[in-house]
């Protein structure tokens, strides 16, 4: 389907029946809610758009908005790239968006603080013992531990994708999830490169993320401390987020700190400033788990700070997010987040799972071992696209080699269908061209759950690509949600 | 809770402060002497550019390129062979510590820890210089433009300082940020003038222009025309200017003078010996500069001897607040 038969920035773009456009119905009309923005770019030359894209990319090397991508050396700095274009959510979409993502971590903090507690729900059959207590993630050392307002996850990165049959949850992030940086930055090129279309759109604002931020941090302070010391905890200059860390810490405020600049003191923990020791009362942390502490989990770890889960857990010092919440994002343990829901709320889940297959099954096992061409199949503590492999891109030997590493180990393994992920316009060489989108939204939670009304739309900018992990050479997109 | 507590900061970033600003003024003074040297290079004698280049080597106590100048050589070509060599040396070596790049990119090393407390202006400035220079090499700059580059690169790092001393809040970073420039700068103009010293004894006759570019260097030859109108100039006014002089911003004075007041700022309400010891030790070397400024020097080696007290006590004061502000234990 054609949209125009002007010489314009849409006048080749393509839409068909299998794939959602975000931008176009089918019949290459414009939705209603793009209408607007459809007339404004078909205005502007697509030479134009380019030379703006590349300013904004220019922009993103210079001030440093790169990340590292693992097994490149350490000289790699690579900023993710952007595309001007951005993608349009209606009012009403987003809140369906906003209503299903508090309902989900309202049940996912419900759950958090159930398995380290009463365990009820595992009582009551709705989730296996084994997948729970079994799973890596889930920390023997938490059980007993109440966190501040319930809030296990105060930080919550959440994917979201659309299909023709709506909106669905591909993966909940509840351990350091990023992505909240370029969800800002792209906003800021965006804003100063179409700068009139974006103020006749009265799009909603983002930019006030890090002040909403550190106030949810603030409401995990100990002891209701109306004005705590709230530092964020980073792993360091090489670690792939680092900008990320950098910028919220500005945007908060707060300290950046690393692990040598804490020291735990009489159950208290507290860093070394320039006018000596400071208690410190919340720490947003950006370090895993494991290495947040030598003495409670990773001996080895350099990152952490030894004794910081002692005082965490005698309830002098938060930690966001709460050590253990990555439990609940197991890609197991995501396939019964619908029933968790039903369990706490008894509500029905607003937003829906991927159809996924538990391989620890062995009929669904079998299942995708038969399928493997057409599923996508990923660790189960898999994240960031490593370890997957996406069936339908795949070679025969390559989905040999991985379905005995499944053989192996298949508790290790999920498998989801193929999804077809919408598409929303970017631009390529000859105009805008449909490349898949997926978003990355984040909450807030803590005495209050908040949500920012925007998202780090990610883009696989390779044709037909499924794949929008920046890691895995996916882009980006300014997301505008509109006013009610 | 004191007036002092209330605008500290986190230890390891203002460590990073500290040190981005030493690399910063140690960039731009490589590049301030590479301009004079080029300056140079357009129309002086041969022997006074082999020199000149002497007194940088000297003063940044590293060997040549080849391990030596070619002492007493006259020819042109191979000067200015010489020249390229060296300038690639001290502009883009990465293995040399004072290079303009290395300085630059320890700079930008320290600036990345502490983007969060600098703001986007002095990132991106510090950034995009590092991103152009990395792509620029030594025959990229040389030929007709070789002088401006420097003059660039200078006014680049100039610029930086200049951002900070317009925006930034004046909390311990700043005072930590100030405290590195001028103890860095300490260090360069004692090793400087004992360079100069060595390689221009001050009883030789007709060296005025050598001592104009040492006042170049030091970015002090229109203060010190201001201030002493006769010519020729005189080398033991010009090390007496830019040792005691409290109103040159390139003097030895003038830095331990806002060493010390910066100093004073970051120990406010804070009685232990260690940060007293560290303010006397500053008093102690500014007193040595006010006998200076009384009694004159009688020899070189006298000379020699008070720059090298200043630029050890120095690096003592520098190591001290690495000690008492950045390093320290759970005791402080």
């Amino acid at each position: 389907m054609r949209t125009s038969d002007s010489k314009s920035l849409f006048s080749n773009y393509e839409t068909n029946e299998v794939y959602y456009d975000e931008m176009f119905h089918p019949e290459g009309e414009p939705r209603a809610h793009c209408h607007k923005l459809v007339k404004a770019l078909n205005q502007i030359s697509a030479e134009d758009i380019r030379s703006m894209q590349e300013r904004a990319e220019r922009s993103f090397l210079y001030e440093g908005i790169t990340f590292a991508v693992y097994g490149e050396g350490r000289s790699q700095e690579r900023i993710i790239p952007i595309d001007l274009l951005p993608r349009i959510v209606s009012a009403a979409d987003w809140n369906i968006l906003d209503q299903g993502l508090r309902q989900r971590l309202k049940a996912l903090n419900l759950f958090l603080r159930d398995i380290y507690n009463a365990k009820q729900i595992l009582s009551d059959g709705v989730i296996p013992y084994d997948l729970v207590l079994g799973c890596p993630q889930y920390r023997l050392e938490m059980r007993g531990v109440e966190s501040t307002h319930g809030a296990y996850v105060s930080i919550c990165g959440t994917d979201i994708i659309r299909t023709n049959d709506g909106f669905m949850v591909l993966e909940d992030n509840l351990r350091v999830p990023s992505g909240v940086s370029y969800m800002l930055a792209n906003r800021q090129a965006v804003k100063s490169s179409i700068r009139n279309l974006f103020r006749r759109h009265k799009v909603r604002t983002i930019e006030h993320y890090g002040q909403v931020l550190r106030q949810t941090l603030a409401e995990m302070a100990p002891d209701d401390n109306s004005d705590p010391c709230i530092v964020l905890l980073t792993p360091g200059v090489y670690n792939s987020a680092f900008y990320e860390h950098l910028f919220l810490a500005r945007e908060m405020g707060v300290e950046l700190v690393q692990g040598e600049d804490l020291v735990v003191h009489n159950g208290f923990v507290y860093m070394r400033t320039t006018h000596g020791l400071r208690k410190v009362d919340v720490i947003y942390r950006r370090v895993d788990d494991d290495f947040i502490d030598p003495l409670a989990f990773r001996a080895d770890s350099v990152l952490g700070v030894p004794g910081l889960f002692y005082a965490y857990v005698l309830g002098n010092v938060a930690i966001a997010n709460a050590p253990g919440t990555g439990v609940a994002d197991d890609k197991s343990i995501y396939t019964f987040v619908p029933d968790m829901v039903r369990y706490y709320l008894s509500e029905e889940p607003m937003l829906n799972n991927v159809k996924t297959y538990l391989c620890r099954d062995p009929e669904q096992l079998e299942y995708t071992l038969d399928n493997l061409d057409k599923l996508v199949v990923k660790l189960v503590g898999g994240s960031g696209g490593y370890g997957m492999l996406v069936g339908p891109h795949s070679t025969a030997k390559e989905r040999n080699e991985y379905a005995d590493e499944m053989r192996k180990n298949p508790a290790n393994y999920i498998a989801q269908p193929t999804l077809d992920l919408s598409c929303s316009p970017c631009l390529a060489a000859a105009g805008a061209v449909p490349r898949h989108v997926d978003l990355r939204t984040f909450v807030l939670s803590a005495r209050q759950t908040r949500i920012v009304p925007g998202a780090f739309c990610r883009v696989a900018l390779k044709e037909g690509s499924l794949v929008v992990n920046s890691s895995q050479g996916g882009g980006g997109k300014d997301l505008w949600v509109l006013p009610n | 809770m004191g007036a002092a507590q209330l605008n500290d900061m986190l230890a390891r970033s203002a460590h990073g402060l500290f040190w981005m600003s030493r690399y910063l003024e140690r960039a731009e003074y490589t590049s301030r002497l590479l301009t004079v040297q080029f300056d140079a290079l357009e129309d002086r004698a041969v022997r006074e550019i082999d020199r000149n280049w002497r007194r940088i080597y000297l003063s940044l106590a590293r060997s040549p390129v080849g391990g030596d100048l070619t002492d007493n050589s006259d020819d042109e070509d191979f000067m200015l062979m010489d020249s390229f060599t060296l300038a690639d040396d001290l502009t883009f070596e990465p293995s040399n510590p004072d290079s303009i790049m290395s300085c630059m990119y320890y700079a930008r090393e320290n600036a990345r820890q502490v983007r969060n407390v600098i703001g986007r202006q002095l990132w991106t400035r510090l950034n995009t210089a590092y991103l152009d220079l990395k792509n620029s090499g030594i025959t990229v700059i040389w030929g007709n433009h070789t002088k401006n580059f420097y003059h660039e690169t200078e006014d680049t790092a100039r610029t930086m300082s200049g951002i900070l001393e317009s925006t930034a809040y004046r909390d311990h970073g700043w005072h930590f940020f100030q405290l590195g420039r001028y103890v860095e700068r300490t260090q360069i103009i004692a090793a400087l003038l004992d360079a100069q010293i060595q390689v221009f004894p001050t009883n030789r006759q007709d060296q005025g222009p050598d001592w104009n570019s040492l006042l170049l260097a030091c970015n002090a030859q229109l203060a010190y025309r201001r201030r002493h109108s006769m010519l020729p100039t005189d080398p033991k006014k010009v090390l007496e200017f830019l040792i005691c002089n409290a109103s040159l911003s390139y003097s030895i004075r003038y830095s331990l003078d806002r060493t010390l007041e910066h100093l004073h700022e970051v120990s406010a309400d804070r009685d232990e010996l260690q940060f007293t010891e560290i303010n006397q030790q500053v008093e102690n070397v500014l007193q040595s500069v006010a006998q200076v400024s009384q009694s004159g020097f009688s020899t070189e080696p006298e000379m020699r001897e008070f720059l090298a007290n200043v630029l050890a006590q120095s690096r003592a004061t520098s190591d001290a607040i690495a000690i008492a502000y950045f390093d320290y234990g759970l005791e402080n």
